[in-house]
């Protein structure tokens, strides 16, 4: 995993703070991901802010199917965010992204995009 | 668990086809509680692949619902096990000095009567009431009358065997059950060592006070083979011992005291 001040990238992710304090993250395309990968998520994401709660988007398109146990340390670490915006663009991330508001119920608010633009104008409105 | 495998998968209709069979057989295995199942999930990210993963995310779910529904009944049927044992504890002992009580003394003394040899019981019963207790709990409080019988409930284990049972039946009522004793002597030897252990001062809260124990003995055989009649029996005899003065232990002996009775003795 490398980084620097605004970027950390991971063997299956890449993360990064940008300008206007949202934080973006890009899953490595199909890659399925567990519970070891949502822990380093979640410490590259503290890294980038600081410990503060951010605005977090996420591209989910190309991303591979994602484990119960990763689902679960991200509701229960989700005081690192302040909101989520998932991108999606087909019909596996439309369902992994309903699924994981549906059933792992974070408490955070959350909503689904189709459009980045919608979403990071939906994530201005949760700037801490 | 870790996530499934990736795998490319064609877009044919006979591709597609296998790719539906596959997800129907994780959805039998998942019915059949094999939690392990899943399906491949594919590159395209299209509706199969939405089916495929949902399935995959839904027998997760499954899995873990049922681990807990297991750990939860893991957890209460422990729990009722130990209530269980917690009522059947209350049930058999006395509460106050944890000796047995009167259920678990009858309990005994039938099941021992009933696997002994019926000519020759080898059982003895001590009945013992303590001489002063009122006088105790006058002077001193009813605290002091509680810390008094649980120390004798002690004193009278130090002198009893494994196999032998103590009973706390009344107030200042204790029976013991003696096992494998052959004769009167025997018993009423086993009987003066407790009433010279209890004869011993007690302490409670800076005071020191003696008490003795009037104490009857029954051995079981000839008339003596049922349970209330060996207990009747040894009943009579302590009261002929405090009818006689403190600290004594008596034999019974049906010319002296009559035929044994568990009614004139209170317990009928």
């Amino acid at each position: 995993m490398s980084s620097d001040s605004r970027e950390i990238v991971g063997e299956k992710f890449r993360i990064w703070l940008r300008t206007d304090g949202v934080v973006e993250i890009a899953w490595a395309p199909h890659i399925p991901s567990d519970l070891a990968d949502a822990c380093l998520v979640i410490d590259a994401m503290s890294e980038l802010t600081g410990g503060r709660a951010a605005p977090l988007l996420v591209h989910t398109t190309d991303a591979g199917p994602q484990s119960r146990e990763a689902r679960m340390e991200f509701v229960r670490r989700q005081e690192v965010v302040s909101a989520v915006a998932l991108i999606v663009g087909n019909p596996l991330s439309r369902m992994m992204a309903t699924f994981f508001i549906n059933v792992s119920r974070p408490d955070v608010p959350i909503r689904l995009f189709e459009d980045e633009d919608d979403a990071l104008a939906w994530l201005e409105g949760h700037l801490t | 668990m870790s996530a499934p495998a990736v795998a490319p998968h064609g877009g044919d209709a006979s591709g597609q086809d296998r790719r539906l069979e596959e997800i129907v057989n994780v959805i039998q295995n998942l019915a059949a509680l094999r939690f392990d199942a899943r399906a491949e999930v594919g590159t395209a990210g299209d509706f199969v692949d939405a089916v495929a993963a949902g399935v995959n995310s839904l027998g997760e779910e499954l899995e873990a619902s049922y681990e807990e529904l297991e750990r939860r009944v893991a957890e209460r049927t422990s729990e009722l096990a130990i209530a269980t044992r917690e009522l059947r504890h209350q049930a058999l002992h006395d509460n106050l000095t944890g000796l047995a009580n009167r259920v678990a003394l009858w309990d005994q003394l039938t099941h021992r009567l009933e696997a002994a040899d019926r000519r020759k019981p080898k059982i003895a019963v001590l009945f013992l009431d303590l001489d002063d207790f009122k006088m105790v709990n006058d002077t001193f409080g009813h605290a002091a009358g509680d810390q008094l019988l649980i120390e004798v409930a002690r004193r009278i284990e130090v002198e009893l065997r494994s196999a032998d049972t103590a009973a706390r039946v009344g107030g200042d009522e204790f029976v013991v059950l003696l096992d494998d004793v052959d004769t009167g002597d025997e018993a009423q030897a086993v009987a003066r060592r407790i009433a010279d252990r209890l004869r011993t001062p007690y302490e409670f809260e800076g005071h020191s006070y003696t008490t003795t124990s009037s104490i009857g003995v029954a051995v079981a055989g000839d008339e003596l083979t049922a349970s209330d009649a060996i207990v009747a029996a040894a009943d009579a005899a302590m009261y002929d011992a405090k009818r006689s003065g403190r600290g004594l232990c008596v034999l019974y002996n049906k010319i002296r005291h009559g035929p044994a009775s568990l009614v004139d003795a209170g317990w009928g």
